[in-house]
C-alpha cells in the first residue's frame, strides 16, 4: 500500500470514529483506561490512573 | 470489555451529571458546562482521560470565587474526595474548575444544550475548547488541540474559532502552533 493510501485510510478511519454515537466513545475510553492500567501494570510500575466503573452501592 | 463490566459503564456518566445537576439545582453552582478531555471526546476521536472536567461559574461575593459549599454539600452527601479538590461521583473522578474571567467565562456562556446518558447537560463549543487548549498549552492540551483541528470528522466553525483567537489575542499562538 503505498503512502498516500495509507493517509487516507488513516483520515477515513479518524473521521468514522469522530461520528461515532457518545456512548460507544465513553465505552471506548474506558477500554482505554483498562488498556493503560494492564499495561502499566504488567511493566510493574504503579497506576496513576482511574478506571471508570461504577461499583455496588458506591457513592 | 466484558458484558458484565458494559453494564458497569453503560450510562457511565448519567448519575454524576445527576448530582451536579442538583448542585445547579440548589444554585451552589450557578452554571456549568462538560468541557477538558470528555468534550473533546464528544467531538472527536476516543482519546483517554481520567477526569470529568466540569467548568463552572459558582456563586461569589465581590472578586472571591468561593466552592467550598459545593465540596461540604457533596461531603454531606457521603462523596469522597482525592487530590487536587477531585470527587469520585459513583465512580468518576469529577474536578470542578472555576471559569476565570475572559475566554473560559465566554465558554461557559456560550456552551450548546446536549443529552449525555440520557441527562440534560451543557458543553463547551468545539471552537472555545480549542482556543482553552491553544492558551493552556500544556503537551496534553496540544494533544487534544491536534485532535480537534485535524480530524476532518469534527463539526467545527473555523471562522468562530479565528474570531475566538483575535478577541483573546491569541493569533500569534496559533501561527506559532502551525508552524510547529
Amino acid at each position: 500500500m503505498k503512502l498516500d493510501a495509507i493517509g487516507e485510510t488513516k483520515t477515513r478511519a479518524r473521521r468514522h470514529l469522530a461520528s461515532l454515537p457518545f456512548a460507544r466513545k465513553l465505552e471506548a475510553l474506558i477500554c482505554l483506561q483498562q488498556t493503560a492500567r494492564d499495561m502499566t501494570r504488567a511493566s510493574g510500575r504503579p497506576f496513576g490512573g482511574v478506571v471508570w466503573l461504577r461499583r455496588h452501592n458506591q457513592r | 470489555m466484558s458484558s458484565n463490566d458494559s453494564s458497569m459503564t453503560r450510562g457511565i456518566l448519567g448519575e454524576p451529571l445527576r448530582i451536579i445537576n442538583k448542585l445547579l439545582h440548589e444554585r451552589l453552582i450557578l452554571e456549568y458546562a462538560i468541557a477538558g478531555g470528555v468534550a473533546t471526546l464528544y467531538y472527536t476521536e476516543p482519546v483517554l482521560t481520567y477526569d470529568f472536567d466540569v467548568m463552572c461559574r459558582f456563586p461569589c461575593e465581590g472578586t472571591l470565587i468561593d466552592p467550598s459549599p459545593v465540596f461540604a454539600r457533596l461531603k454531606e452527601w457521603g462523596f469522597k474526595f482525592g487530590t487536587e479538590d477531585r470527587v469520585t461521583l459513583n465512580g468518576v473522578p469529577v474536578q470542578f474548575i472555576p471559569a476565570s474571567p475572559g475566554l473560559m467565562e465566554e465558554a461557559l456562556n456560550k456552551a450548546m444544550p446536549v443529552s449525555v446518558c440520557g441527562v440534560k447537560t451543557r458543553i463547551l463549543r468545539a471552537e472555545y475548547l480549542a482556543a482553552i487548549m491553544l492558551k493552556l498549552y500544556r503537551p496534553k492540551d496540544r494533544a487534544k488541540l491536534d485532535l480537534l483541528v485535524g480530524n476532518e470528522g469534527v463539526v467545527f466553525d473555523k471562522s468562530l474559532f479565528l474570531n475566538i483567537l483575535g478577541l483573546y489575542k491569541l493569533a500569534a499562538k496559533w501561527r506559532r502552533y502551525n508552524e510547529a
